[in-house]
């Protein structure tokens, strides 16, 4: 039997920080880096906010063999909160990526991506926002801060059928989405790219 | 047996060769000396106990250098079949160790002989000094006046190699633009003191060096200026007068132009008048690039004249240092002072082309509020702004911008600056900021399919930096938002371009990558798969 080859996995975190619920995929994976470690003998976790960076990204993402990503996304009958997880590739019917211009930026990357067959094995953690968004704040929703337990632990559980072992950082009582939310654009990343 | 020492020398000038040339001769051996891009050669061969003495002693006779920066030495079987490298150059080297040994050793007849010179070290010829329009000797007792006479605050114009300067005690800080430290074992006394820096300050070059005053001093002497210029001593005159000075505690010296008012004057009557450059640089742990200077290839000023553009001019200039003309360079030229430009080089291509155009920059705050409300989502930023920052928009409109020209990043920061109603400028925010890591700026290029010509798009980065005070971020942070943010963009567009084309290395030029904090920035942004390059000998930027 052959050796198993190293998996590279890339946890990307998408949205616009300023405009409040939009960017939760950019605070989540802040969130995740600060309240966990992620450990693995033969494969490696990478944590990058992605903002909105779209197609910029490309580079980024080609290099990992196994990519999570974190963004709003819209789907039909779903309401504030909600959460989903699912294979880019075969991604539902009902769910959509049209609620605002990052989400759709996110998904023509994918596909450009996908067309060049450059596309690494890539689900997505997608949550729908409460889609307010007239003022410049950081400030999150309750709908989604009440979902981050959800995506905490959807997220875990994939991480551990990857073989990467969960570890609690010592904590304190700011580890919340609420306080990492005001601080996620100048946090700098414990766990950044690792290739 | 052969020994071969290879120096890491980041200069075409013979200075270290003529210095190893006479090393060499110190010893009974054979020795040949080569020079190749980075890197000057020395094979010796003798036996092994001159070659261990040779070993030992080279440093004594091989000053530091603001070019060198390693050597290796290993045995190898045979000396080399070629010749050894010609000596002639007429670069003038500043006193050499074993001329200093002997104006320093009161038994030798050039004890305080400030004119003493050698094969390779240069001074005036046939000279004497003209002290008060009177002719005098070269000894301790014209040094120890004219160190009593500047201990008793008199101005002292003193004909150096290097020009005409006017010396005196410093009365205050924040009157002085450029010092000469006379006791280099004092420089923390003003200064931040970095090893780096003062090692460069004293090398063979004697450059000056823009330092950080240090907090105490400042705070001592109240003092407003952070930042000062300091050289060493580059001729034997200023150095015995160094070495007088210190009876007097005093350990730094103001210089000023040679039009300033003065007290005495120590002239020179020589039989040739000789010119010895003060290059200006700045360091880096791992390089030192030149901001001004002289003692450069002349090839390299023809180079430059080759093209209009600045950008494409120095660029050529760093292909040229770095022989880099059949290679793939992708080069980020970003001044304070020009048009910024950003382009692609191969052989493959044929040349040279713009990776962007020429910038965009508009002529009123006005124009710029105009055309982010072009959108629904800029109406409500700048709804918001109005709202939220009345004072700063009602100013911001009524400031005239039409000084910023410069097709540049700088012009957009002090646009910015403007816009966002900062005290101080992005830069000076940015290098006060504590903070890691600031708020992601946009910078981006429009038609992101395509590689040459693309148009930057401005109104993302105005837009993004409003939001981010919109949400409460404070100046110093949004400020470094700014500077790294620039730095990840060009990160990013070497990968971008990388994609499209093969980009072999990149490099980096303009006097912006003087600025520590932007430059630190940048290489980390810069993929480690790419060497970066730099100007060596010839200017960041001319």
């Amino acid at each position: 039997m052959g050796r198993r080859k190293k998996m590279n996995i890339l946890i990307l975190g998408i949205g616009n920080i300023l405009f409040q619920d939009e960017g939760i995929g950019v605070h989540f994976i802040h969130y995740l880096d600060e309240k966990y470690e992620f450990i693995s003998d033969k494969n490696s976790v990478s944590i990058v906010d992605g903002g909105t960076l779209a197609q910029r990204l490309i580079p980024e993402i080609v290099k990992y063999d196994e990519v999570i990503v974190i963004d709003c996304i819209d789907a039909d009958n779903s309401k504030a909160g909600d959460v989903y997880f699912f294979d880019y590739k075969n991604t539902p019917s009902y769910i959509n990526w049209q609620g605002s211009a990052h989400e759709v930026e996110m998904l023509q990357t994918l596909n450009m991506i996908d067309m060049n067959k450059d596309l690494p094995t890539t689900n997505v953690l997608g949550i729908i926002p409460k889609r307010v968004a007239d003022d410049t704040t950081f400030e999150l929703s309750n709908e989604i801060i009440n979902a981050i337990d959800t995506m905490e632990s959807v997220i875990i559980n994939h991480l551990k059928k990857l073989n990467i072992s969960v570890k609690m950082r010592n904590i304190n009582a700011n580890t919340n989405i609420e306080d990492i939310s005001q601080i996620s654009y100048k946090r700098d990343i414990i766990d950044g790219p690792k290739i | 047996m052969v020994l071969k020492f290879k120096f890491t020398y980041k200069s075409s000038d013979k200075t270290l060769v003529k210095f190893l040339d006479f090393a060499s001769k110190q010893f009974d051996c054979e020795y040949k000396i080569f020079q190749e891009l980075d890197f000057v050669y020395l094979y010796v061969e003798s036996n092994e106990e001159i070659l261990e003495k040779l070993s030992e002693s080279l440093s004594t006779y091989i000053p530091m250098s603001i070019y060198y920066y390693d050597i290796q030495v290993e045995i190898v079987e045979k000396m080399p079949s070629f010749s050894t490298i010609s000596l002639n150059e007429e670069k003038t080297i500043s006193f050499c160790p074993s001329c200093l040994k002997e104006v320093e050793n009161d038994q030798s007849k050039d004890f305080y002989n400030a004119f003493k010179s050698c094969n390779i070290c240069n001074s005036f010829e046939k000279a004497t000094f003209l002290f008060e329009n009177k002719k005098v000797e070269s000894n301790i007792e014209l040094f120890r006046k004219i160190a009593l006479l500047i201990n008793e605050n008199k101005k002292i114009k003193i004909k150096t190699l290097s020009g005409i300067f006017v010396f005196s005690k410093i009365k205050t800080l924040d009157d002085c633009s450029c010092l000469l430290v006379t006791n280099i074992r004092k420089i923390s006394q003003i200064i931040v003191e970095n090893k780096t820096d003062v090692i460069a300050l004293i090398s063979i070059e004697k450059p000056q060096i823009n330092f950080k005053i240090n907090e105490i001093y400042k705070q001592k002497n109240s003092i407003e200026k952070t930042n000062i210029d300091i050289r060493y001593s580059n001729d034997l005159t200023l150095y015995l007068l160094s070495l007088q000075l210190e009876q007097y505690d005093i350990s730094f010296l103001n210089i000023e132009e040679e039009n300033s008012d003065f007290d005495c004057f120590l002239d020179v009557d020589s039989s040739s008048d000789i010119f010895l450059d003060i290059p200006i640089i700045k360091c880096f742990d791992d390089k030192k690039l030149i901001l001004k200077s002289n003692s450069y290839p002349k090839t390299l000023d023809k180079i430059y004249e080759k093209f209009n553009e600045k950008d494409k001019s120095q660029f050529m200039t760093v292909l040229s240092e770095n022989h880099l003309f059949d290679s793939s360079i992708l080069n980020f030229y970003i001044s304070t002072k020009d048009d910024d430009g950003m382009s692609y080089y191969s052989e493959k291509i044929d040349g040279l082309v713009n990776i962007v155009k020429s910038f965009y920059i508009p002529s009123s705050v006005n124009e710029i509020f105009e055309e982010i409300q072009k959108d629904e989502v800029g109406k409500r930023l700048v709804k918001n702004y109005k709202n939220k920052f009345e004072m700063e928009y009602k100013k911001a409109i009524n400031t005239d911008i039409s000084m910023y020209k410069k097709s540049s990043f700088l012009s957009y920061w002090q646009i910015a600056q403007i816009i966002l109603d900062f005290k101080n400028s992005i830069l000076e925010n940015a290098n006060n900021c504590f903070l890691e890591k600031g708020p992601r700026i946009d910078y981006k290029l429009f038609d992101s399919r395509k590689l040459f010509h693309r148009e930057f798009d401005y109104i993302s980065l105005i837009k993004s930096s409003i939001s981010f005070k919109l949400a409460g971020v404070d100046e110093e942070t949004i400020s470094l938002g700014f500077i790294e943010s620039l730095a990840h963009f060009i990160g990013r567009e070497v990968d971008f371009v990388n994609g499209l084309y093969e980009v072999k290395a990149v490099s980096l030029c303009g006097d912006m990558f003087a600025n520590d904090l932007f430059v630190s920035l940048v290489e980390k942004s810069i993929t480690r798969n790419f060497k970066v390059y730099y100007n060596k000998e010839f200017m960041i930027q001319r």
